[in-house]
């Protein structure tokens, strides 16, 4: 049956959060050999430091390009989990920084919440790649896209001499959320 | 056909690898697909009609030519794919090739910038439209095409994505649209750059196209969001129905533009919209440790050919095409469009090669490891070079906040022009006039009625500037109508209002601000409390509204200033707990601790130290950004006092020596307050306050001798003025001045001219809030004291002389020569004092066992007047000073001198000193923080436990401690004046 994946990376400006639905989506459109659309804040959202990113993952046609019934939503601030929380669909995930977002949402969804900002400073000690650590949480809880096209795509992606720590960054997103679905079995993919 | 660029496929692999890693997607298309192309070309007999290896000039027939000879539909896509990769690789290696020939060949590196751009912009443009129109061939064949047009929207410079808008002819067809958009769309992000459809994301309901009725349903009753429009106003069509872009275009985009003697509510709108956009990013403080080019200048900048495009209607499809168009027909504004142009090639340029080198992020990180290498490979390409040591990206990153700052100066500049005609066409202006004109409805109702339509756009100075014109009669027409509201209708309006102003926070509290000036009583009123705490009580807590008001800071220092300063404690704490908050990131982190330093300090300052806050910081509100800056605050005050001689007119140096005293006073406070030296805000306080005090007698006497003949004039040498108190002791903090004019002389003409200075003078010190005194005025009626009037005084001694004398032992000399002091203290102070000491000194003695057998009938606690308090110590030091026939103001000096001649008792003096002092800080930090009262409420000590403990290195928890701390040293300064005292065979 035909599917349609809906994920929305949200945050502040800075957070790096566009090129992960970049990444996203091009690991789903050229290495994958699926469809998928990418968008990314704009006009008076964009501004005021705020920050959106929307990647649609389908394997047929996306007929319709806005994401409204989110499947995967990440949170990297407060303010972006109070203003996308309600858009995620019955049995959707939330995604929170367990730092920044301290206030997580109530509602028919799986909240999973992990340390993606301390981990990036602590384990790699670098404070910008949060945003790939995100993208390897994303991964191990959506499991849309394969890990190669994910690594594929970030590869050809990102700052030259800069894939090493972003390859290592993804693993350590997919280590935590591999550790948080063995603390909570059933939500396993 | 024409040649253009060739280059072997080998070099052209291994120079698109020195590009960013982005371009590996082009890489490996060309690696698996060139030989297939090449070979179905050759097989065609088309090899010599498509270039491969060169710049192709017409690069849609080449596709077309290639779809051609291609299987089916994937076969088509795979071959175009592998070609638009070629071209594309082509295109941006010529692009650099002829940026660095011109460089070197050029001396206005601007003009090569230009030519870069455009020429790049030109050509990727038309191999994208060129890739788009053959796709959308295979994927929605002519003959089945409904009624569109696709529209190249944004910029149309950069290559990351291509933003587009596409109108349709209704709903009917739209589905065969939106199955082909989407393949097309699918199709570009695997191999050309990602397509955004924010039009349609904004404009109807679904689909990726909107037709011209869902632009009217959306468009048609508010003017909705400043940036969406400037996109839709960039339209230019790429290919489709020209017709319904005509159609759209005279039927939705002409009506932003401006209409002499038309209709200009859209293009009013616009201009408030973006006016507002470009004054948040002219005073957004950039990161120290990031580069944004679009955030730092280009937003801005673009904004503003914005306001200027729609309003001289200037035909352009790019920002420097609109740019250019000005500069060439704007002689009077040439420099600031040529700063312009330089920021805008500059930041345009950079912004380009750093995503085209690196990555394609608009945030550049400066800790990152490899980025100096990374700024360094622009900095090349841009034609930097290192020299003298200076690395070539050291010099980049010079000018790329260089380039800003130049940004920002045109675009203040040029905003001040836009904001000018908005004023002369705003049709919200000339309704407001209307109805002051007309005088009926209600002003505060109809004015937010008619806002409405302009809801989320942010500049409202013109309309502020209305209200608060000098004649008021708007401002007064606005209180009135809303204050007589009934309480029902004030708190509907109030949460329209409040409502109004959470998008524009900075037109709601100048609105504030300005009921406020306009009536002072105001603020005491119900209506007034109300309308405020709606405001704050539903303030919403995210990054964009406290970003707003932190920015606020930097454009409207004064505004916040006046703001805050009207906030009740309550409503202080709640709007502190808002900003206060930690889950709200903020970008500026300066804006926000200032903004919470003076928040903070209004709210736990006492009212004596917010009079000179308040007025300090209104009248020198750019200061307000450098409030916790006290090396920039000292040199600011030692810039407005050098400058008080630069100012024309004695009432104009009159006054602006009133502020630099508010200014002093205010740092010296806020010094004390973050927990300075306490010897060292006394020192740079008497400094100010001397300085003050001497200017203002010169300027005085200058006002008064403009009146007088030149033999009055020498008249002066025979005035002085001597400060008492703690102003003679050079402390800070007190409450009043007490003063002491000396007239050597009886002439009844002179002590008319010293009445006048004196009268004078004391109205100048009342302005500051402080009350002059004048001991001796109340004993002869005037504020001169003759040294007639002393000697008869003192022959014809009353039993509370003794005041009199310790005022004039321990006074200080302000204005006055030597020989005068001399005289005074030969004619007063030796026969008076001195001769006299044994007296006076059991009279001091008397007056503090006096005061300590009645305070303890007191249920209060009173730092000044308590056993082993101020007083107690103060007189103590008067006693020995006559002991001694010593006359000066108490001071460590003083102090010094007493245990060198004083042996016997030289530590208990020095502990009595030291306590003293810790007295006296406590009792600064009372009155700063809590109260100008010496009756403490120990319960408020916890107010100043922070800066006594950062300044004196102590760890007092609680008021309770502090308490019992003051307590024990009253009680040791007891024992120890008793016994300083005795010594002295002098018993209480």
């Amino acid at each position: 049956m035909a599917f349609r994946y809906e994920i929305r990376l949200s945050g502040a400006g800075g957070q790096g959060l566009i090129l992960v639905g970049k990444v996203l989506a091009e690991a789903a459109a050229i290495y994958d050999g699926l469809n998928a659309t990418q968008s990314q804040s704009y006009g008076p959202e964009a501004r005021g430091g705020a920050s959106r990113s929307e990647v649609i993952i389908s394997d047929t046609d996306i007929d319709y390009p806005k994401a409204e019934n989110i499947d995967i939503l990440l949170a990297l601030t407060q303010e972006a989990c109070d203003k996308y929380g309600s858009d995620v669909k019955p049995d959707g995930i939330i995604v929170i920084d367990s730092q920044t977002v301290t206030n997580p949402p109530a509602g028919n969804f799986t909240v999973v919440s992990l340390p993606i900002l301390q981990s990036a400073v602590e384990r790699l000690g670098k404070f910008v790649v949060a945003n790939i650590i995100a993208l390897g949480v994303i991964h191990k809880l959506s499991n849309i896209v394969s890990e190669e096209a994910i690594k594929s795509a970030i590869r050809s992606r990102v700052p030259k001499g800069t894939e090493e720590i972003n390859l290592k960054a993804f693993q350590t997103g997919v280590d935590l959320a591999t550790e948080w679905l063995k603390n909570h079995p059933d939500h396993a993919t | 056909m024409k040649t253009t660029y060739f280059i072997t496929f080998t070099d052209l692999l291994t120079q698109a690898r020195e590009l960013g890693n982005h371009h590996s997607k082009y890489i490996n298309n060309i690696e698996q697909n060139f030989d297939e192309l090449l070979s179905l070309l050759d097989k065609d007999n088309l090899s010599n009609q498509v270039h491969l290896l060169q710049l192709a000039p017409n690069p849609l027939r080449e596709m077309q030519l290639i779809a051609s000879c291609a299987a089916d539909s994937a076969h088509q896509r795979r071959l175009l794919a592998s070609y638009y990769a070629l071209q594309f690789l082509l295109l941006d290696l010529k692009a650099l090739n002829m940026l660095q020939l011109r460089l070197n060949t050029t001396a206005n590196r601007y003009e090569v910038y230009q030519q870069f751009l455009m020429q790049t912009g030109n050509d990727f443009r038309r191999l994208t439209a060129a890739y788009m129109n053959v796709l959308l061939d295979i994927f929605l064949p002519k003959d089945l095409r409904p009624e569109f047009v696709i529209c190249g929207v944004g910029t149309r410079v950069d290559q990351d994505d291509i933003d587009l808008g596409i109108i349709d002819a209704g709903k009917t067809e739209r589905p065969i649209l939106t199955a082909a958009f989407g393949k097309l769309n699918t199709e570009m992000l695997k191999n050309a750059s990602t397509l955004h459809f924010h039009l349609s994301e904004h404009v109807g309901t679904e689909g990726y196209s909107a037709s011209i009725a869902d632009y009217h349903q959306l468009l048609d009753h508010s003017i909705g969001d400043c940036v969406i429009l400037s996109e839709m106003l960039n339209a230019v069509p790429i290919l489709g129905n020209l017709d319904l872009f005509q159609q759209f275009k005279a039927e939705i985009l002409e009506r932003y533009y401006y209409h002499k003697n038309g209709e200009n509510k859209y293009h009013e709108g616009l201009l408030r919209g973006l006016l507002g956009e470009i004054r948040d990013l002219l005073y957004f403080v950039p990161s120290e440790t990031t580069l944004n080019p679009k955030r730092d200048a280009l937003r801005m900048i673009k904004a503003l050919l914005f306001t200027l495009k729609t309003w001289k209607h200037i035909e352009g499809t790019t920002s420097l095409e609109v740019l250019n168009a000005i500069r060439k027909g704007n002689r009077l504004r040439r420099e600031q469009f040529d700063q312009l142009y330089q920021a805008l090639t500059f930041f345009e340029s950079f912004r380009f090669l750093y995503q085209l080198f690196v990555v394609q992020e608009e945030e550049i990180v400066l800790t990152a490891n490899e980025v100096s290498d990374n700024l360094q490979k622009i900095a090349i390409v841009m034609g930097y070079t290192d020299r003298n040591f200076v690395p070539a990206y050291k010099q980049l990153l010079v000018h790329y906040h260089d380039h800003r700052q130049l940004a920002c100066q045109a675009t203040a500049a040029i905003m001040e022009q836009v904001s000018h005609h908005l004023s002369q066409t705003a049709t919200l202006a000339l309704f407001m006039n209307r109805s002051v004109l007309e005088k009926q409805g209600n002003l505060a109702v109809k004015f937010i009625r008619e806002a409405r339509f302009f809801q989320g756009v942010r500049y409202w100075d013109d309309i502020m500037s209305r209200l608060a014109n000098p004649n008021q009669i708007l401002i007064r027409r606005f209180i009135t109508d809303f204050s007589t509201l009934s309480p029902l209708k004030q708190q509907i309006l109030f949460k329209t209002y409040v409502q109004w102003g959470f998008s524009s926070p900075y037109a709601l509290i100048t609105l504030f601000t300005l009921m406020a000036h306009n009536q002072r009583e105001i603020k005491n009123t119900l209506f007034f409390q109300n309308f405020l705490q709606y405001f704050i009580e539903n303030f919403p807590p995210n990054l964009e509204t406290i970003n707003r008001l932190y920015q606020m800071l930097n454009f409207a220092p004064k505004v916040i200033n006046d703001f805050l300063s009207l906030l009740p404690s309550p409503l202080l704490t709640q709007l502190l707990q808002i900003l206060e908050q930690p889950k709200v990131l903020i970008e500026n982190e300066r804006g926000r601790n200032t903004f919470i330093f003076l928040s903070r300090l209004y709210l736990h300052s006492s009212y004596y130290f917010r009079h000179f806050l308040q007025r300090a910081s209104s009248t020198y509100a750019d200061y307000l950004l450098s409030l916790d800056n006290q090396p920039k605050l000292s040199q600011m005050a030692a810039g407005l006092y050098r400058n008080l001689d630069n100012f024309e007119s004695l009432p104009e140096k009159l006054h602006r020596l009133g502020d630099y005293y508010d200014f002093e006073f205010m740092r010296a406070g806020l010094s004390l307050i973050g927990g300075a030296a306490f010897e060292k805000v006394n020192r740079d306080f008497t400094y100010f306050s001397d300085n003050y005090l001497r200017m203002l007698f010169e300027l005085c006497r200058e006002e008064i001798s403009q009146t007088l003949s030149d033999t009055e004039f020498q008249a002066w040498d025979n005035f002085a003025i001597l400060v008492a108190g703690g102003h003679a002791r050079r402390q800070a903090f007190d409450d009043d001045y007490d003063l002491v004019i000396l007239l050597d002389s009886d002439e009844p003409d002179l002590l008319r001219l010293g009445e006048r200075l004196a009268q004078k003078i004391n109205r100048h010190i009342l302005r500051r809030s402080i009350m002059p005194h004048y001991r001796f005025a109340e004993r002869f009626g005037r504020y001169v004291t003759t040294f007639r009037d002393l000697t008869t005084f003192f022959e014809h001694s009353s039993p509370d002389a003794f005041i009199e004398q310790s005022l004039l032992i321990g006074a200080r000399l302000i204005v006055g020569n030597s020989p005068f002091l001399t005289r005074f203290q030969q004619v007063i102070i030796q026969p008076y004092i001195f001769e006299r000491n044994n007296a006076f000194c059991r009279a001091l003695i008397t007056e503090i066992a006096m005061r300590r057998t009645y305070y303890h009938k007191l249920a209060v606690f009173n730092i000044k007047e308590c056993p082993g308090g101020l007083r107690d110590f103060e007189n103590c030091l008067f006693a020995l000073l006559a002991f001694r026939k010593w006359s000066e103001p108490i001071s460590a000096t003083l102090i010094a001198r007493l245990k060198q001649v004083m042996p016997s008792i030289s530590s208990e003096i020095e502990q009595l000193w030291q306590n003293y002092q810790w007295l006296k800080h406590i009792r600064d930090l009372y009155r700063l923080l809590v109260a100008t009262d010496d009756q403490f409420h120990i319960d408020h000590l916890g107010e100043i436990l922070g800066p006594l403990n950062k300044s004196r290195q102590t760890e007092f928890g609680s008021p309770l401690e502090l308490e019992k701390a003051i307590n024990q040293t009253t009680a040791q300064n007891v024992k120890l004046i008793n016994a300083i005292l005795q010594m002295l065979d002098w018993s209480i």
